[in-house]
C-alpha cells in the first residue's frame, strides 16, 4: 500500500498547516539540540563527534525526543519553555548513550552494563571507566538536577524502563529461553516488551517535563509511546534481524499489514481520548510522520539490506 | 531547581568528583541516591495498568499478566473513571503507607552534609584565598555592613535556625545509625 493511501485510511487527519509546523519545529529543535549537546560532547567525549553518523543519529534522536516532549508538555497544559526543551534534549542524549552501552559493545559488556545501571538506580553509584560513560554521567547528573528525582511516578517510570530494556537484552542474549515457548507466547512476549520499552520511556520523559500526570493521560501517553516502538521496530526490521535481535515486528508474517492494524487502533484511541489542543495535533502529526517515514525506511532496507547506522529524520 | 549556565561545568565536575571519591574508597556511604522504589510501590494500595488504563486495588485478580503497573497511594474522584469493575477501588479509604520520599530526602541531605562537611569547609577556606573569593568576601562584607539592624537580626536568625536544623537532623541520623532502622533508644 502506498504511504499516502495508508495515511488517508487513518481515523485522524492532519490540518494542511500541521506538516509545515512540524517541519519548522524539527528544524529549530535540531539546531537547539546541536547547540546544547555540542559543548558537552566537546568537553567530555570529543571522539563522539568524529563518528559523523553516530553523532548525527544522537542529534536526531534528541530532536525527536524534544518534539515528543513538546507535544506531551502541551497536552498536560504547560508551556514548553527553554528549561523544558533543555530537559528533553538531555533525556534524548541520555537514552541514546544508554542504548549504545547495551547494543554496541558485545554481550559481556551488555550484561555488565545492566548490572551497573541497576547499581546506579539502587545506590546512585556509577564507576566511570570511559569517556562515553563520563559524558553519559554528566548528562544524567544535569538531568537529575532539573527535577525532583524522588517523585514517585518518575522513579517508577525510570525503573520500569530499565526493566523493559533488561528484558529486551535478555531476549537477545538468551534466545533459547524465548524459543522454548510456543510461537504465540513468543509473539505476546515480544509485543509486550516493545510496548513497555517505549511506553515507559515516554512516561519518564513527560514526568521529567511536567509536575504531575492524571491517570487518563498516563494511559494515553503510554499508548503513544508503544506505537512509536512498533513503528521504530518496523523501520529497523532488517537490521534487527541481521543483528540477531528479535522484535515483534520482525517476527510477524506481514509486518506492514500488522503495523497498519496496530496504527489504526492506536490512532483511534489517541484521537478520541486526548484533549483537543495543540499538543494533541503535534503528537498525532509526529506519529503520522514517523509512521510514513518508517514504512519508507523498511522498504529501503529490504531493497539494499539493512544498515544499522541509517539516520532518518 | 534550575541552575545558571555558568555554574554548570562546576556542577559537572562536582558530580564526577563524587563518583571518583567513592571509587577511591573515600566516601563511607552505601547510598548516594536511591531511585529504586520497588519495595514501596509493591506495597502501594492501588496499581494503575497503563496499557489498559484501569485502576486496581493491589493484588486484584483482574490485573492482566505482564501489565505495566504504576503504583498509586491516593485516589482522586477523577481516578474513579478508571476503576476496575471487579475490585472497585474507592477514594475514601485511609492508607497510611505514604512513600517516605521527603524523609529520605532529608536524611540524604544530612548524610551529604555529614560526608562533605569537612571537604566543604576546606574548599571554603581555599576559595576565600583566591582573587574571586576575596572579591566575593568583600562584597558580602559590604552588603552585611549596609544592612539595617532589623535585617541583620533576621539574617542571623535564619542562619542560626538552619544551623540548628542541621544539627538536629545530624543527631537524628546518628541515633538511627546507632539504634537500627526504627531509631529507638
Amino acid at each position: 500500500m502506498r504511504p499516502a493511501r495508508v495515511a488517508s485510511g487513518l481515523p485522524w487527519q492532519p490540518t494542511p498547516e500541521l506538516a509545515a509546523r512540524i517541519d519548522a519545529l524539527a528544524r529549530a529543535y535540531r539546531t537547539e539540540v546541536r547547540d546544547t549537546l555540542a559543548p558537552l560532547v566537546a568537553a567530555w567525549h570529543p571522539a563522539l563527534s568524529a563518528s559523523a553518523t553516530e553523532y548525527a543519529k544522537m542529534l536526531e534522536l534528541s530532536t525527536k525526543m524534544t518534539l515528543v516532549g513538546h507535544a506531551c508538555t502541551m497536552l498536560s497544559g504547560y508551556e514548553f519553555d527553554a528549561r523544558r526543551r533543555r530537559i528533553a534534549i538531555l533525556f534524548g542524549c541520555c537514552c541514546f548513550l544508554a542504548d549504545s552501552f547495551l547494543d554496541d559493545f558485545g554481550p559481556a559488556a551488555t550484561r555488565l552494563y545492566l548490572q551497573r545501571f541497576a547499581r546506579l538506580l539502587s545506590a546512585g553509584w556509577f564507576e566511570i571507566r570511559t569517556e562515553r560513560e563520563r559524558l553519559f554521567y554528566v548528562v544524567l547528573a544535569r538531568l537529575f538536577a532539573e527535577r525532583d528525582m524522588l517523585d514517585p511516578l518518575l522513579r517508577q517510570a525510570i525503573l520500569r524502563l530499565h526493566a523493559a530494556q533488561a528484558q529486551d537484552v535478555m531476549l537477545r542474549l538468551d534466545p533459547d529461553h524465548l524459543a522454548a515457548l510456543p510461537e504465540r507466547h513468543q509473539r505476546t512476549l515480544l509485543k509486550r516488551n516493545a510496548r513497555d520499552r517505549s511506553g515507559h520511556a515516554i512516561i519518564a520523559l513527560t514526568t521529567f517535563l511536567v509536575p504531575s500526570l492524571p491517570l487518563a493521560m498516563i494511559a494515553l501517553i503510554f499508548a503513544a509511546g508503544a506505537l512509536i516502538m512498533f513503528i521504530d521496530d518496523h523501520g529497523d526490521c532488517y537490521t534487527d534481524r541481521r543483528d540477531g535481535r528479535l522484535t515483534y515486528m520482525n517476527q510477524v508474517r506481514d509486518p506492514e499489514r500488522v503495523l497498519h492494524r496496530i496504527a489504526l487502533a492506536y490512532f483511534a484511541r489517541l484521537a478520541s481520548g486526548l484533549p483537543s489542543n495543540e499538543g494533541r495535533d503535534l503528537l498525532l502529526g509526529f506519529l503520522l510522520r514517523y509512521y510514513l517515514t518508517r514504512i519508507d525506511k523498511h522498504r529501503e532496507q529490504r531493497r539494499r539490506g539493512g544498515t544499522a547506522w541509517d539516520v532518518y529524520e | 531547581m534550575s541552575t545558571s549556565e555558568s555554574a554548570r561545568p562546576l556542577l559537572d565536575q562536582a558530580a564526577l568528583a563524587v563518583q571518583a571519591l567513592h571509587r577511591a574508597g573515600r566516601l563511607g556511604s552505601d547510598v548516594l541516591v536511591r531511585i529504586d522504589n520497588t519495595e514501596e510501590t509493591a506495597a502501594a494500595p492501588y496499581q494503575f495498568d497503563a496499557a489498559r488504563g484501569t485502576l486496581h486495588r493491589r493484588g486484584c485478580r483482574a490485573i492482566p499478566d505482564g501489565a505495566p503497573l504504576y503504583a498509586r497511594w491516593h485516589l482522586t474522584r477523577d481516578d474513579l473513571k478508571h476503576a476496575c469493575k471487579r475490585c472497585k477501588p474507592l477514594p475514601d479509604e485511609q492508607h497510611n503507607t505514604e512513600p517516605t520520599d521527603r524523609a529520605d530526602l532529608l536524611f540524604g541531605l544530612v548524610s551529604l552534609v555529614d560526608q562533605f562537611g569537612g571537604v566543604l569547609k576546606e574548599r571554603g577556606k581555599d576559595f576565600r584565598k583566591t582573587e574571586e573569593g576575596q572579591q566575593l568576601s568583600a562584597q558580602l562584607g559590604a552588603i552585611y555592613r549596609n544592612l539595617g539592624r532589623r535585617e541583620k537580626d533576621v539574617l542571623d536568625t535564619v542562619l542560626s535556625t538552619l544551623d540548628a536544623v542541621i544539627e538536629r537532623l545530624r543527631a537524628l541520623d546518628r541515633s538511627l545509625n546507632r539504634n537500627g532502622a526504627d531509631g529507638r533508644d
